[in-house]
Order: C-alpha cells, then sequence, then structure tokens
C-alpha cells in the first residue's frame, strides 16, 4: 500500500494544533475532576487514543511518530492542571482570593511548566536508558501507538483489554444519578471477622490493576509500603496509643454505642493518614530523593557529556542542546523571581525573593527527580506532598505570618507544576523511547507548547470558584454569598432561590456539583500546622533516616517507593499490588517472554479503556455544569 | 541468603516505620501545649523500637551485599561468570542480525524488514535486557554505561526502522537502520574491551 503522504510526517503543525486544542479540553475535564476527587487522572492514554482517532482515523495521514508528537503535546497542556489544582484553591479557601496577584500567578506556573520541562531532560538518558524504569503509562501509550503494525493477536489483545476495562468504568459512572456499579468492594462490610480499623477496601480500579502489572515485580515495593501502613503501622499504634487524642482507647474494632463503626475507623484512618503516615513518608521520600541523587551522581555526569556531545553517529542531533536548556532555565527562573516579587509586594524585597527563587529552583530539581523517579515505577507520584514541602520552605525563608501565604503558595505552585510537567515528560520520552521518537523533537514541541497549560487551568480554577465554590464549606460559601447577594442588591428572592433549590449551610444546591478540593484542604491544615511552629520534625527526621539507609544499603529508589506508597489510599494501591502479583506469577508460569508479548498489551488495553471512560465522565460533568 | 537479607530487611523497616510513628505526639499536631494536655511523650518509647529496626536493616543489608559479591567474586574471572557469557552471547547474535538486516536491505520487502526488527526487537534485545542488571551489579556503572549507552540508542533507532516502515516509508525507514548498526557495534566493542578474553 502507498504511503499516504509524500514526506514522512513526524513533527508537524497540525498535530501540534489539534494537540493543543485537546489538551485544553482534557485539562478543563481533569481539573474538575481533581477538584472533586482530590486526584488527577492519566491524560497521555487518552491523548494518544484521541490522536489516534483524529490523524489516522479522520485526516487518513497520521504517522505512528507524528501522533507520539500529538500525544506529547495535548498531554503538556493538560498537566499543568495537577499542579495548579493540589495549590492555587487553597488560597480561595483560606479567603485571601483578594490578595491574589493573577498576573505572578500565571507567571509561576508559566515558569514551573518550563523549568520542569528544561530540568528533566537531562536526565532522560540515566532514567530511560540506563535504568530502564518503566513507565507503565508510557508503556501503555506506546502500545497503542504501535498497534497497527504489531500483529493481529496484539491488537486483539489490547482491544480486549479497551473493553473490558471501558465496561467496568462505565457501569461505574452511569447512568449518571444512578450508577450500576460501585466504586470499591468493602469487604469488612461483607465478612464480619474484619475490623472496621483493618482496611479492607479495594477499589474497582482495572487502571490500577494494569499499572502494576506493568510495573511488574519492582511495583510490589509499592504494596509492601501499603501492607506495611495500613495492616502493621496502623493497629501498632492504635495497641501503643501513638494516635490523636481523641481515639485513643479504641482497638481495631472501634465499638461505641451509637457510633458506626465503619464510619469511625474511616475518620481514624484519614486523621492517621495526615498526621503520622504522610509525615514519616514524606520523610522517607526525602531520604531517598537525597541517596538517588548521591548514588545517581556518576549517571548524571555521565547524562549531562553526553548532552554537550548531542550528535548521534550520523550527525543528527538527537538532544536539545545545553545552551537552550541553559536559556530556558535562565527564562524560567526570571519568571519565578518576577513572580515572587509581584506576588509577596511591599512584604517581599527582591533579596528575599531571589533566594526563595534559588532554594526554589534547587528543591524543584530534586522533586523533579523524585516524581521522575516515582512516575518510572509506579505512575502514581507525591506531588501534594512535595508541594507541601515546597510550601513550607517557602514559608520558612518569607515568614510565617498571613502576609507570606499568597507568594508561598505561589511559588508553591510553580514548584508543583514543574513536578507534574517533569513527570509528563519524562513519561512521554519513554514513549518516545519504544516507538523510535527522535527525543529532540518531543522536547522541541513540548517546549514550544508548555506555556499554554498554565494560564488556562488558572482560569478554570477561578470560573470554578465564582460558579460553584469549592473546599470542605463549599456549601457554606454558596450560603453566605446568596444571603450577601440579597442584601447589597435588595433583593430577597435570590436568597430564597438558593433555599428552595435545597440549598443551606451544610448542603449543595441542587445542580450544583460537589467540589471538595480535599488536597487544598489537607494544604489549608499544613499551612496552619507551619504557621504554629508545631512541624513533625521527629516524624520527617526518622522517616528521612530510613529512606536514607535504605535507598543505600539495597537499591535506589526503595526509600523513596515505600514512602510515597505509606499514605496513598489503600484501595487503589492494594490493586495496583494485585496487578503486580499477576505479572510475577504469569512470568513465573509462562515465562517473561509470553509475559512480556500477551499481557502487556492487555494490561495496556486495561489503562486504555480505564482512563478513557474516566475522562469522558469528568468531561461531562463539567458540561452539564456549565 | 538473599531469603534472609529480604527478612530481615522486611522486619527491620516494620520496627523502624513503628518507632518513627511514635516520634513527635500527639499525633494530631497542631496543638502546641500537649504536655499540659496530659498527653503522654511517647519518644522514649519510640526510640528504642526506631533504633532496633534500624540496625535490623543495616545487617538485611549488610547481608544482601554479601550475597550480591559472593555470586560475583566465587568465579576466576569475571568474563567466565555465567552472567558474562549470556550478555557476550546475545550482544554478539544482536550484532549479527542488525549487520545481515542492514546487509540485506535493498533486497527486503517493507513487511520483511518489519518482521525482522521485530523478531530482533521481541528476542535477543528483550532476553539482553533481563540480563541488564546483573551485568549492571557485575562490571559497575561505569563500565555499564559504555556498553549501555550503544545498546538503548541502537534499539531506539531500530524502533524507528520499524515505526516508519509499518507506515509504508520504506526508504525513510533504511535511513537508520545503517545508524543503529554503528551503535550496536560500538557496544560490542566496548564489552570487547571491557572482557578481551570473550568472544
Amino acid at each position: 500500500m502507498p504511503p499516504p503522504t509524500k514526506q514522512y510526517r513526524e513533527l508537524t503543525f497540525s498535530s501540534i494544533f489539534l494537540a493543543v486544542l485537546v489538551g485544553l479540553v482534557l485539562n478543563a475535564g481533569i481539573c474538575f475532576a481533581g477538584l472533586q476527587i482530590g486526584f488527577t487522572i492519566v491524560g497521555s492514554t487518552v491523548a494518544a487514543v484521541m490522536g489516534f482517532g483524529i490523524l489516522r482515523g479522520l485526516m487518513r495521514k497520521g504517522s505512528i511518530l507524528e501522533v507520539n508528537i500529538f500525544q506529547t503535546v495535548a498531554s503538556a497542556v493538560n498537566t499543568v492542571n495537577a499542579g495548579v489544582i493540589f495549590t492555587v484553591p487553597v488560597l480561595f479557601i483560606l479567603g485571601m482570593s483578594k490578595d491574589i496577584d493573577y498576573t505572578a500567578l500565571i507567571l509561576a506556573a508559566t515558569a514551573g511548566s518550563l523549568l520542569g520541562v528544561v530540568m528533566i531532560i537531562p536526565l532522560r538518558k540515566q532514567i530511560i536508558d540506563y535504568e530502564r524504569l518503566r513507565f507503565p503509562e508510557g508503556t501503555a501509550v506506546a502500545s497503542i501507538l504501535k498497534s497497527p503494525g504489531a500483529g493481529v493477536q496484539k491488537a486483539i489483545l489490547l482491544v480486549v483489554g479497551i473493553a473490558i476495562a471501558a465496561t467496568v468504568s462505565g457501569l461505574k459512572h452511569f447512568p449518571l444519578d444512578a450508577p450500576l456499579l460501585a466504586g470499591s468492594l468493602h469487604l469488612g462490610k461483607h465478612l464480619s471477622f474484619i475490623p472496621p480499623g483493618f482496611s479492607s477496601v479495594f477499589a474497582i480500579s482495572l487502571l490500577s490493576i494494569g499499572a502494576g502489572f506493568l510495573a511488574g515485580r519492582p511495583g510490589l515495593v509499592v504494596l509492601y509500603g501499603t501492607l506495611l501502613n495500613y495492616w502493621i503501622l496502623i493497629p501498632a499504634c492504635l495497641w501503643l496509643g501513638w494516635v490523636p487524642a481523641k481515639y485513643r482507647g479504641y482497638d481495631l474494632w472501634f465499638r461505641e454505642t451509637g457510633v458506626d463503626s465503619h464510619k469511625l475507623s474511616e475518620a481514624f484512618v484519614d486523621a492517621f493518614s495526615h498526621f503520622t503516615s504522610r509525615n514519616v513518608g514524606i520523610g522517607m521520600i526525602l531520604g531517598g530523593a537525597v541517596a538517588g541523587i548521591i548514588l545517581a551522581a556518576p549517571a548524571l555526569k555521565s547524562a549531562l557529556g553526553s548532552l554537550k556531545k548531542g550528535a548521534g553517529g550520523s550527525g543528527v542531533r538527537e538532544e536539545l542542546p545545553i545552551s537552550v536548556l541553559n536559556g530556558g532555565l535562565l527564562a524560567g527562573g526570571v519568571l519565578m523571581l518576577l513572580a515572587t516579587k509581584l506576588s509577596g509586594g511591599d512584604h517581599v524585597s527582591w533579596g528575599t525573593a531571589l533566594l526563595v527563587t534559588v532554594v526554589g529552583g534547587v528543591w524543584l530539581w530534586v522533586a523533579g527527580l523524585v516524581v521522575a523517579q516515582t512516575t518510572g515505577r509506579t505512575d502514581w507520584s507525591p506531588l501534594s506532598g512535595l508541594a507541601l514541602i515546597a510550601i513550607a520552605i517557602m514559608m520558612g525563608i518569607m515568614g510565617t505570618g498571613d502576609e507570606f501565604i499568597v507568594p508561598a503558595v505561589t511559588i508553591g505552585a510553580a514548584i508543583c507544576v514543574a513536578t507534574s510537567m517533569c513527570a509528563d515528560m519524562m513519561t512521554d520520552l519513554k514513549t518516545g523511547y519504544l516507538v523510535g521518537s527522535r527525543p529532540i523533537r518531543q522536547q522541541i514541541a513540548q517546549i514550544a507548547t508548555c506555556w499554554i497549560g498554565p494560564a488556562f487551568s488558572v482560569a478554570i480554577v477561578i470560573v470554578l470558584w465564582e460558579a460553584y465554590a469549592f473546599g470542605p464549606d463549599q456549601a457554606k460559601i454558596l450560603h453566605d454569598r446568596a444571603e450577601q447577594a440579597s442584601v447589597a442588591e435588595n433583593d430577597p428572592s435570590i436568597y430564597d432561590d438558593f433555599l428552595m433549590a435545597g440549598g443551606s449551610e451544610t448542603s449543595l444546591p441542587k445542580g450544583v456539583p460537589p467540589l471538595g478540593a480535599p488536597q487544598a484542604g489537607a494544604l489549608q491544615g499544613a499551612i496552619r500546622i507551619v504557621q504554629s511552629g508545631d512541624i513533625a520534625l521527629g516524624k520527617y527526621l526518622t522517616g528521612a533516616a530510613l529512606g536514607l539507609l535504605t535507598s543505600i544499603l539495597v537499591s535506589p529508589g526503595l526509600g523513596v517507593m515505600v514512602g510515597l506508597s505509606l499514605y496513598l489510599p489503600f484501595e487503589y494501591m492494594a490493586v495496583f499490588g494485585l496487578g503486580g502479583i499477576a505479572c510475577v506469577l504469569l512470568r513465573r508460569w509462562k515465562g517473561a517472554r509470553f509475559t512480556e508479548d500477551k499481557g502487556v498489551p492487555f494490561a495496556a488495553g486495561l489503562i486504555v479503556g480505564d482512563a478513557v471512560v474516566e475522562v469522558m465522565y469528568a468531561v461531562i460533568k463539567v458540561s452539564m455544569s456549565l | 541468603m538473599k531469603i534472609i537479607a529480604n527478612i530481615f530487611l522486611t522486619i527491620g523497616v516494620c520496627f523502624a516505620s513503628v518507632g518513627a510513628a511514635g516520634f513527635h505526639n500527639p499525633a494530631d499536631t497542631g496543638r502546641i501545649e500537649k504536655k499540659s494536655e496530659g498527653n503522654p511523650d511517647t519518644e522514649p518509647k519510640a526510640w528504642p523500637l526506631f533504633g532496633c529496626g534500624m540496625f535490623i536493616i543495616a545487617v538485611g543489608g549488610f547481608l544482601t551485599r554479601s550475597a550480591k559479591s559472593v555470586t560475583v567474586n566465587s568465579q576466576d574471572a569475571q568474563h567466565e561468570h555465567p552472567t558474562a557469557t549470556a550478555v557476550t552471547e546475545t550482544l554478539n547474535h544482536i550484532c549479527i542480525s542488525v549487520n545481515s538486516i542492514d546487509d540485506a536491505r535493498e533486497r527486503l520487502s517493507r513487511s520483511e524488514l518489519c518482521h525482522e526488527i521485530d523478531t530482533l526487537l521481541s528476542g535477543y534485545f528483550f532476553d539482553l535486557v533481563d540480563l541488564r542488571e546483573d551485568f549492571l551489579q557485575m562490571v559497575g556503572f561505569s563500565d555499564y554505561v559504555k556498553v549501555w549507552d550503544g545498546v538503548a540508542t541502537g534499539e531506539r533507532l531500530l524502533a524507528r526502522v520499524w515505526s516508519i516502515a509499518t507506515d509504508g516509508y520504506h526508504e525513510e525507514a533504511l535511513k537508520d537502520l545503517p545508524v543503529a548498526r554503528e551503535h550496536i557495534q560500538r557496544a560490542s566493542d566496548e564489552l570487547r574491551k571491557l572482557w578481551p578474553q570473550s568472544s
């Protein structure tokens, strides 16, 4: 069959333009979903499927490598929303929306986007070529891109996986008012011998199973960390009484007259996670990260040397030259400096702003390295935890008064955006490695478009705040707005309509989607802790020592992985671990090659099918709300 | 010994994590006046647990490293180790296969080219990747990178040839074949420098 065009298509204007549009749609949908559920959904898989459909299906001329560029750009435009929605909403929840300098916020997010890309590019060789981290989502995307030539059997397995996952995910969300399938299986409620305090909720998430399968044996460390936290640490601390005061005296059964044991245990696990697991876990991540940097020093040196050489065997440049990366670093640094000074106003001097920029930049690099490692092994990343530390560091430099919250969160947003871009860039480069893209073309496409997403994400957050408010007190905020509007406009019907629609201080009126912004809620609590000075330094330091020791003595990345899994939700991590166990068992039973040939396409299909339906659901909810 | 080491590590991390959880009580931070509210100081109990856990981890780590060095040092020369033999043979096979594909590129049809590369990537390359970690442990990072850099770049370029050929651009696809060959040959040369006795 003759090729559709004369010239082979890879980095084309049409793929970039269409990808930006798709990226913006995904950005809006995932922003909304993220404010609802507290974590964001994978965007690369959906972007790859849409690119495939648009370029190869509709336009009939997209090539494999062109679709790869499409998904690179679409995910770059979309991914920044994670960094924005995990940080910016806290300013609204704290009642500081009038103090926000939106120019500074957009500059900061743009700086983060650019810095995230330029800082992680030099690590491509180490992480992808030398360490060969799996990047489950990147591997899944490559399976989609290669499906035209992968052979009938692999294509069938991919499609079957997509169909099964899409069906299950669809049953969890539709019909909208009465979904046919629950989102999780609560074993404890069906098996009376399981105490309520013993975590036994398993998410019905084929995406997690697929990701766990692709992660394979290395991903089992995540399962170990999850079981350590929920099945050993929690029971041990309950027994020892090392729990929040109001839970002392309880055992795993949480028996109390007139109280639902399961609800009480859920509240306890939530509190324990916030005040113990997260702190120890973040400490371990930091210790593991430091160990990783020490151990990776020779690799980093080699990678930088290779970047300076630049050209491949044929004289064709494979990576962006170091001068371009340095230029990006400088530009990002200047933007961050301006953002710090603008957001801090008279409270922040130029000297302090410079210090914040330098320290923030160093932390950004460390955090980017951590996230690239965790995403490479599991597809999960401790974005919120790292953002929390960033904001604590910024407040430590500038001051802990209320006047420093806005600049601290503004720079925290930059760092959070940067780390999400690091994870996305590495995932896309992994896909590129598997399909044969030239890294430089993906890097050019990402740098050229990374500035588009930040402003859009900030705008979405503002629109959602104005339309629906968000946060733990969403209902009260809307109630107070209706009351104040009634008085201001001397029109009692505004408040009456709010009440008639079922609204009150504790319940939302009909038609208003619940936007709990759980991550922003957690950040609000953390900021107050920083301000009070009562930081759990002991937990952070012991966690760091533990992470450092395990990473140095056993394997790099071990401390980061166990630390991460200490505070991620049990229901998803347990299921992820089941996927890893399935991979190990299949390898033992049928061999490594069978697992790679048959298991990988099927697992990739599970990730794609689930992700597509999740994003569709989010976009439908946004459209219905607007 | 590896199993014993893993047991020590598992137990050690458990103890150390529980110990870490006991620091900075109360667990619900934000209340500065902790002592005046009658909250117990848990750190005297936390320290022994944490310290014990860290010690057990150290023992487990030492056993893990000992297990690795016994495996390598038990042979007279590194190049006679089974992993070294397997790596050398597999890389040689890859070299021979890539060379023959490149030599035959004018005669191979598009689908034959895709099939040959697919077989190579899912065959010998897959086997080599399976040996990667043992190879790294054996030779150390610096020597590993010298060999693996060529392997990784060659693999990526072969994937590129496959993708472009699959899309129907046979002539365009062939352009990267000699470059892939160069990188694989470079990897093979570096391995020969490392283990001159092996062929």
